[in-house]
């Protein structure tokens, strides 16, 4: 398969610490791919690498088919926001985008205005962007990373800062961007929920390792769901529930009772109960989350 | 490449720190002719009480010279020099109609100029004049702060990272802020040509001198503009040690340390200060002379001194650009970025 973004055995070292260490992704065209990892797991380095800002030690990765050292006029087709946003403080936001653009060759006039829209700046007018909020200058930043409309953009925590409506602006943007245009992302985020709702891809990373890369759908199926029960005898429901056929289920210090399976047999269980004289306070389905499903990869990955 | 340096030239002409050299021009400018106006008053009450020294001349072979007892000379005069040496003495003269000699004095021989006469009805300049900003330092250290400045701004605001991400080639980041160095250097070098000939111009109009442009004496027009050619690779070279230094430290405050050290030429005083304790505490470099080999010291009295040594400084000049040119491609590539 052709990958817009492959790695093989990426490997950083700073001294004989690895930063990065045999990490190995690969990301679609037209991916939104999250990479998920706690401060420090090697998410920045990782993508500082990808986007030619720092040296690898050891590995390889191609772009667009393209080998890291000889990816020639490739790389203009990359925006990126690393760690924070790189803008001139003394500049508005449209100058800022000026001189981006300039970088990329394109000299359309109509462009900064365009791009301003896009992000939610066009009212920003002469303001310097040393007197914008924080949401402002990410919005900024992620600006500068769009123009030249890239093919990949590697958005390192972009919401950071960002007030509730201004990170569901920039989640429709990132995903109107993906959708119309095709333009493929590569996110990190710690805010693990608002990912989960836009991207395809997963790479959990930890302790500079890749632990686990699955498509989201693959990912969600390997949560945990389950039925959580709340009855006035969670003994003798067990019994019941064990005549029913579910073994996969245990009961909590509260009382509550946890099935792991046949999660669409939640109206036999309650009549069971019934006819067995169990009252039933509460029945449910629930999905683990993904914040929850990663915390337990990592919890494991720690032990 | 050329993307590189658009942005690079746009983001240029759109600094303030283009403004510092000019700033400071004007305030030399103002306080220059403040100073001027001051002391052509002083010599217009001078000159009222002054007895006319008359002056003979006498022309032998081309050139003017008269024996005269020393003990008869002056002192204070000024435009009278006696050679009192064993060897031939040349000094340069201008002539009524303005033209520029050379006139060589003999051993025991005076020569009474008319100099001062001239030169209290004329506001004088002259080409090396006009350039003089690019050997006497204060231009230097201006290039070398803006450069400085305007590179660590990148780095500092974190644009630098846009850039490096969407470079085809990382090496052309230096080599591209090297250009503009030159193109700094260009603007400051006209602007103090401008600077020169507005203060020549109203110091004319605050006197009522008028002014004249002395010429370049003859056979010295080659000379001269190799001395500008060897000017401008210094500065160059300049800006590519900084350059070299930014990569390497990524320090604002060290390139303006180094900028200022080597602008004021007092890091060419320590390593002569060095030489010589090297020679005389410990005998170790059997009396090199280092003179020849600094850079600035070697421009800093004009293209027509025994202190400048073209072919040396132009060959030092040379290397140093392109050594720290390469070394500045060569970190920048192979360096993460900050």
């Amino acid at each position: 398969m052709d990958y817009i973004l492959e790695t093989e055995n990426l490997t950083k070292m700073y001294g004989k610490k690895a930063a990065l260490n045999n990490v190995s992704i690969h990301v679609n065209q037209g991916d939104i791919y999250g990479l998920v990892g706690r401060n420090g797991a090697g998410k920045t380095t990782f993508m500082k690498i990808v986007c030619g800002l720092a040296q690898k030690t050891k590995g390889n990765y191609y772009i667009f088919g393209r080998k890291d050292d000889a990816l020639g006029d490739v790389a203009q087709r990359r925006g990126l926001l690393i760690e924070s946003p790189g803008y001139f403080k003394e500049y508005s936001a449209e100058m800022n985008l000026k001189i981006k653009l300039k970088l990329m060759g394109i000299n359309d006039p109509e462009e900064p205005k365009r791009l301003l829209k896009l992000i939610g700046l066009e009212d920003a007018g002469k303001k310097k962007a040393k007197n914008f909020s924080l949401g402002m200058k990410q919005r900024l930043g992620i600006g500068i990373a769009l123009a030249g409309n890239p093919d990949l953009v590697v958005l390192d925590e972009p919401i950071n800062g960002l007030d509730p409506q201004g990170i569901i602006e920039i989640r429709d943007m990132i995903s109107r961007l993906n959708r119309e245009n095709g333009t493929t992302f590569i996110i990190s985020s710690h805010i693990l929920d608002e990912l989960s709702k836009i991207a395809t891809k997963y790479g959990i990373i930890n302790n500079g390792e890749l632990i686990e890369e699955s498509p989201a759908e693959e990912l969600r199926n390997k949560c945990e769901s389950r039925i959580e029960l709340v009855t006035d005898n969670a003994a003798k429901a067990m019994g019941v529930l064990e005549r029913l056929g579910f073994s996969k289920m245990k009961v909590l210090d509260d009382g509550k009772i946890n099935i792991y399976e046949q999660f669409d047999k939640t109206g036999d269980i309650t009549l069971a109960l019934a006819a067995e004289g169990v009252t039933t306070f509460e029945i449910v389905r629930k999905l683990e989350s993904i914040e929850n499903y990663y915390l337990r990869l990592v919890g494991k990955e720690s032990e | 490449m050329i993307r590189i340096l658009k942005t690079d030239l746009f983001r240029l002409f759109r600094s303030k720190v283009l403004l510092a050299f000019p700033l400071i021009l004007t305030f030399s400018l103002i306080s220059g002719l403040l100073f001027s106006a001051r002391i052509a008053e002083e010599e217009e009450k001078a000159n009222t009480h002054r007895i006319d020294t008359t002056y003979s001349r006498d022309v032998t072979g081309g050139y003017i010279t008269e024996i005269r007892d020393p003990e008869s000379i002056d002192p204070e005069q000024k435009g009278v020099y006696y050679n009192d040496t064993d060897e031939p003495m040349q000094i340069v003269h201008i002539e009524e109609d303005g033209v520029e000699i050379k006139v060589t004095i003999q051993p025991g021989e005076t020569f009474v100029s008319t100099d001062r006469d001239f030169n209290n009805r004329h506001v004088i300049t002259s080409l090396p004049e006009f350039l003089e900003g690019l050997y006497d330092g204060l231009l230097l250290f201006f290039l070398g702060l803006t450069v400085v400045i305007f590179c660590t701004c990148e780095t500092r605001a974190g644009f630098v990272k846009n850039a490096a991400g969407c470079a085809i080639d990382r090496r052309h980041m230096p080599l591209s802020k090297i250009i503009v160095g030159f193109v700094v250097l260009v603007i400051y070098a006209a602007e103090f040509a401008i600077y020169h000939s507005l203060s020549i111009f109203l110091e004319s109009a605050i006197t009522g001198k008028s002014v004249f442009v002395r010429q370049l004496p003859e056979g010295d027009a080659g000379k001269f503009w190799g001395f500008i050619i060897v000017c401008i690779l210094i500065h160059m070279a300049f800006i590519a040690l900084l350059i070299l230094l930014h990569e390497l430290s990524g320090n604002r405050a060290i390139g303006i340390v180094f900028a200022a050290i080597f602008g004021f030429g007092i890091l060419e005083y320590m390593a002569e200060g060095a030489v010589y304790l090297l020679n005389h505490f410990f005998h170790i470099l059997g009396g090199f002379n280092i003179d020849k080999y600094l850079l600035m010291k070697n421009i800093l009295q004009g293209y027509d001194n025994a202190a400048y040594h073209p072919q040396i400084t132009l060959v030092m000049a040379a290397i140093y650009l392109v050594a720290g040119t390469v070394l500045a491609m060569v970190v920048t590539k192979k360096r993460d970025v900050r």
